[in-house]
């Protein structure tokens, strides 16, 4: 009760800071719309590309000033947008080259380079920003959730993991590799897989993509499915899902239930360190819907402490009501 | 090659070779590098060749470990191995003017093949707008043998009159010989998952494109497992899972800013598992084949379980022979129709429906056992039959994005889910009884009409009365077990999306979950009891007359059939929640990014007692750039969960706080460093039965003979870890570092009253330490010369329980890698 004092307490005080430190954020942003009002422009619009030809000064004249910039752009695939017969499905100038993302770049060159005439992605708000990306990147079922994401929604954009012109990575253009990228933010997951039992990402066998995706998903945590729309645990671990005659009906809350999937300090993951204490927690009281109680012969000074010792297909039996057979 | 590395660890040349190795690898990398070498420009900028610039790297080389302590462990955990290895091999071609004649982009990255437990192989093709290809393999060696696991927790003298050398395995470690103590986990394994995945994007850039996709996953080798038939034999398994999975796909982007896909997806699961008994080693007699006894003597299968001579007791619990095998199947195809629309400008849509339908069949299934069971005094046992059963799944994801006003947004996500899994399994048993181990078992001839006339007796027995007891199972039974659960889940999240600035947003919202899960059950049966004792299991007198369902036969056997069979009532579970949950973040500078979020949300029931019915969640992280060369990161989640329900009294927390800071002051340097905190805290009601349990514990509501008390359960994890990285010159670097994990916890102890912890506590305190050093040279143009140190060190707090006197987990290892790496 106490705890919950003070989380009510501590979200409160949180809440308010953050809202005093939005507001606080504010002045800089007045000073950023009234900079976008003069040339026309608001960042929290919704982008629509402009079609007009004579908008647009094509990616060489961009180059003329941007030279190192271009070189290593050249170097990605993004330099396709500068070649008309790599675009299959957007034609037109808002589509080619350094304007496909910066928008028109006429207002921009007419004034000597004025920054406040094109679009630059420092200053533009998360939502924004992958707008631009999402013009072409959306239409791809792994891109197809990114507007809902958590990851958008908790203000974090494309260019906060992808770097188009400064990429660490030539791999999907990361700023740095996987799993560190998703550390810098998710620092709770790293010290998880430090623990002696994990599952192998540190070892790069497996990556956080496998599981979640970082666009968004329908599921909730991002998480991935297996073909089947199921957990996607049984994407690798697919001899544990059934169906079985003999269900180990806990499954139905998910693996989580039993499991850390990141990594623990209890063997096979266990959320408890002591498998009778787990297996305990539910197998209490006899009840006409639920798991079955403990049997009164299952003296926990004995081998009874050591449940799955006979109740071996724990996830589940074809044969065996108790799951002493698979 | 596992032996042969462990036989070279113990023969103590790793000392002297990584002495030498040590003092000689420096020395030739200095010797050789020449003197007058011109510092380097950057290492890896390819070299242009043909239409292409192609970057290549090799590095190859060896590892020498030296472990200490328990090294079943050290595999279990780490299992790096010695010997030589490809450590990693990346191909990167990029054609020069994007109009490559086959690909315009290759990437090609392997590493860990030679003997390493984990060995990736990814490879990326594309040619813009043709087509794009992803490759990977992946092999997992995935060896286990912790010993807390399925352990029977043996006290420590061996059984009186046991024979020299006793031990409950056969091929434990010889370290716990003349002792019960069980050294290695019953459930040891050694099994390689090889994951393999192969996807064709053709015309991805096209308004109609074509994917398609194949997965390959398997999972096989060899698994010690424990089976309780009287007592807890020991069986060795051979794995064989197999998954494989075709996709085909298509994607139509006929409408503007719209995709329409349909994808078709086929798998196919199949398992080929077989199991033996290969742990007979104790002798009943002269005669007699030698007996399996089980891993378990923490109540013992018999007593006494030996006689003075050495013999096995006749009436103990012991196996002669086991085998079963099986053919399990799964065609499960997927169909999936997807879509994502931003049509409607302010108007952002996607959603995804998916129907599956898969059936299960278990061919051939059987399982056959003899040896004595004194419980029931069952001989000889066969239990065959098919099983079947259905997956199917209906998915409905629907999302959408509407932009009301230039800063509000409202965005809800809808899932529906529904799946049942009916099975059921139509079983053929058939037993043989007999008064004791060394005595065979009687068959009777019956004239009666039997359930399934394909029991044949064992080739020793005799015809005569079998010798049944009360608990005996029919002679012979043909069991029907048809089994439904379902769960429908219904699932709403609407969020408001507010844009406070472009540096700062904020979103609040609402979800409601609704899930049914209902299970059902059906059962029948036909069976017959033989006499001696006929009245019995089913057909057992009540007030001196048979249950419906049992016929005296003429014979003096009982049949019985199930009267009336039918399916039960429907056990459902009906839970609603409710969630609110609001997020913040901020951006007030190009260099601080904060964010977060809390959820709070109530049901008004849970399916299982873990569940908590209030939950509450608050997380925040900040992100802090002080300068380009220094990051600061902070952050720190909280979870509560309560179940106030009278009969659970449950609550949970866990706190998870930490940083981390990187810094790069100069090219010559960088560092990171880190720090977490983890608390995990967790209570509930639970009851038990324990000889040794504290006295005076209240009695558990509706079940006799079992205590009710409180179960905590506590645990604090601290990590921390740094690495170094300092490049004094151009071609010299040293690297430093670690990661550093220590728990301590507490939790309930069942037998406070026992003199010997019969458990360990294991990992709840323990240490896990994995620092690293390292040094690179670079030796000649394009040739690096490295040495990596590692040391993995793992230690549990122990107790004063026999199995952590006997046989502890701890363990020490160096690992030295030394290596040359090629790139240009």
């Amino acid at each position: 009760m106490r705890q919950q004092k003070f989380l009510t307490a501590s979200t409160l005080v949180a809440v308010y800071s953050c809202l005093i430190f939005c507001a606080s954020a504010n002045p800089t942003d007045q000073k950023d719309k009234s900079a976008q009002a003069q040339n026309g422009t608001d960042l929290r619009k919704k982008y629509v590309r402009p079609t007009d030809p004579a908008l647009y000064v094509g990616a060489d004249t961009c180059k003329a000033c941007h030279e190192d910039t271009f070189n290593q752009f050249e170097t990605t695939p993004h330099v396709a947008t500068t070649m008309e017969g790599k675009l299959e499905s957007r034609k037109g100038p808002e589509w080619h080259g350094c304007e496909a993302c910066h928008g028109p770049g006429k207002e921009h060159v007419d004034g000597g380079g004025d920054k406040t005439k094109i679009f630059t992605f420092r200053d533009a708000s998360p939502q924004e920003t992958s707008a631009r990306c999402l013009g072409c990147h959306q239409y791809t079922e792994e891109h197809a959730n990114y507007e809902r994401s958590a990851h958008l929604m908790n203000g974090v954009g494309c260019i906060d993991c992808h770097s188009p012109h400064h990429a660490k990575e030539g791999e999907f253009l990361l700023k740095a590799k996987a799993p560190e990228l998703c550390y810098g933010c998710h620092g709770d997951v790293r010290a998880e897989f430090a623990r002696p039992f994990h599952h192998r990402v540190p070892e790069g066998l497996l990556t956080c993509n496998d599981c979640h995706s970082p666009h968004g998903t329908f599921r909730p945590k991002q998480l991935r499915t297996n073909a089947a729309g199921d957990s996607v645990c049984y994407k690798c671990h697919f001899e544990k899902q059934g169906p079985y005659v003999y269900q180990h009906e806990a499954l139905i809350e998910g693996c989580t239930i039993c499991h850390s999937p990141h990594g623990s300090t209890n063997q096979r993951m266990l959320v408890q360190n002591q498998v009778n204490l787990l297996c305990l927690s539910c197998h209490v009281f006899p009840a006409e819907v639920g798991p079955p109680a403990t049997p009164t012969f299952h003296d926990q000074s004995t081998k009874y402490q050591s449940c799955t010792l006979c109740h071996m297909a724990i996830h589940g039996s074809n044969t065996s009501v108790v799951f002493f057979t698979p | 090659m596992k032996n042969i590395s462990r036989l070279f660890r113990q023969s103590g040349l790793w000392e002297e070779l990584s002495c030498c190795l040590f003092a000689v690898l420096p020395t030739a990398v200095f010797l050789f590098a020449p003197a007058s070498f011109a510092q380097q420009p950057e290492e890896q900028k390819g070299i242009d060749q043909g239409n292409y610039n192609i970057k290549q790297s090799i590095e190859f080389g060896g590892r020498l470990t030296s472990v200490t302590g328990n090294e079943q462990t050290y595999d279990t955990m780490v299992n790096l191995q010695q010997g030589p290895r490809l450590l990693n091999f990346t191909t990167e071609m990029r054609s020069l003017d994007h109009r490559g004649t086959f690909f315009d982009r290759l990437y090609f990255n392997n590493f860990g093949y030679g003997g390493d437990p984990n060995v990736v192989s990814l490879l990326r093709i594309s040619k813009n707008k043709w087509y794009m290809f992803d490759g990977s393999f992946r092999h997992d060696e995935n060896f286990w043998d912790y010993s807390l696991l399925a352990n029977p927790y043996n006290p420590a003298p061996p059984p009186a009159n046991a024979p020299a050398n006793f031990n409950p395995i056969a091929t434990a470690p010889p370290n716990v010989l003349n002792t019960a103590v069980v050294g290695t986990s019953p459930h040891l394994y050694n099994t390689r998952r090889n994951m393999q995945s192969y996807g064709l994007t053709i015309l991805p850039d096209s308004k109609i494109r074509l994917r398609l996709g194949y997965n390959h996953t398997s999972n096989n080798g060899p698994a010690f497992t424990t089976d309780h038939q009287g007592t807890e034999q020991y069986y060795l398994q051979s794995l064989s899972n197999t998954l494989n999975q075709y996709r085909l796909g298509v994607d139509f982007r006929l409408l503007p800013r719209t995709n329409i896909s349909y994808d078709q997806i086929w798998s196919y699961y199949k398992a080929d598992p077989g199991t033996t008994n290969e742990n007979q080693q104790f002798s009943p007699g002269v005669g007699f084949p030698l007996v399996d006894l089980g891993v378990s003597w923490n109540g013992p299968p018999c007593n006494p379980a030996f006689q003075p001579s050495g013999v096995v007791s006749a009436n103990c619990n012991a196996l002669y022979n086991y085998s079963s095998h099986r053919r399990t199947r799964l065609r499960a195809p997927t169909e999936q129709v997807s879509f994502q629309s931003n049509f409607i400008r302010t108007l952002q849509l996607s959603g995804k429906f998916q129907y599956t339908g898969s059936d299960l069949n278990v061919y051939n299934y059987g399982q056959a056992y003899s040896g004595f069971v004194s419980r029931n005094n069952t001989s000889n046992y066969a239990d065959f039959g098919p099983v079947s059963g259905r997956h199917v799944t209906t998915y409905t994801d629907v999302g959408a994005t509407w932009q009301i006003t230039r800063d509000f947004s409202l965005v809800d996500s809808f899932h529906y889910g529904n799946w049942h899994d009916p099975a059921q399994y139509t079983s053929s048993q058939c037993s043989f009884f007999s008064s004791s181990l060394v005595i065979p078992p009687n068959f009777f001839t019956s004239s009666a009409v039997l359930p399934v006339s394909t029991c044949t007796p064992p080739a020793n027995a005799l015809p005569g009365t079998p010798n049944h007891k009360s608990g005996s199972a029919a002679d012979i039974l043909v069991n029907l077990d048809s089994n439904f659960l379902k769960q429908q889940i219904t699932s709403n999240l609407i969020e408001g999306q507010v844009q406070i600035s472009p540096r700062s947003g904020a979103y609040f919202g609402y979800r409601y979950v609704h899930r049914v899960i209902a299970d059902n059950f059906f059962n029948t049966q036909n069976a017959i009891y033989f006499p001696g004792t006929a009245a019995r299991g089913n057909c057992a007198l009540v007030s001196g007359v048979l249950p419906d369902g049992c016929t005296q036969n003429a014979d003096g056997s009982i049949s019985f059939v199930t009267p009336s069979p039918s399916f039960g009532p429907p056990g459902v579970t009906d839970i609603d929640s409710n969630t609110a949950v609001l997020g913040l973040w901020a951006k007030p500078t190009q260099r601080v990014f904060l964010n977060f979020d809390a959820e709070v949300g109530s049901a008004n029931n849970t399916f299982t007692r873990l569940s908590p019915r209030d939950f509450q969640q608050v997380r925040g992280r900040l992100r802090y750039q002080a300068a380009s060369a220094v990051n600061f990161s902070l952050y720190f989640t909280t979870r509560l969960g309560q179940n106030n329900d009278l009969t659970i009294n449950g609550s949970g927390n866990n706190t998870n706080a930490g940083m981390s800071l990187s810094l790069a002051p100069s090219e010559k340097i960088s560092t990171q460093l880190g720090y977490n905190y983890n608390s995990i805290s967790s209570s509930l009601l639970i009851c038990f039965t324990s000889d040794f349990a504290q006295p005076g514990l209240l009695a558990c509501p509706n079940v006799e003979g079992l205590v009710q008390q409180q179960s905590p359960y506590n645990s604090r994890i601290n990590t921390g870890f740094f690495d170094v990285l300092w490049s004094p010159f151009p071609r010299f670097s040293v690297e430093v570092g670690g990661n550093f994990s220590s728990a301590s916890g507490s939790e309930l102890q069942l037998n406070p009253l026992s003199p010997i912890a019969t458990i360990p506590t294991g990992p709840l305190n323990s240490t896990w330490y994995q620092p690293y050093g390292s040094i690179g040279y670079r030796f000649a143009k394009h040739w690096t010369g490295r040495a990596r140190w590692d040391y993995y060190s793992y230690h549990e707090d122990l107790n004063n329980s026999y199995q952590d006197f006997y046989a502890p987990r701890s363990f020490h290892s160096n690992l030295i890698t030394l290596s040359v790496r090629f790139a240009f």
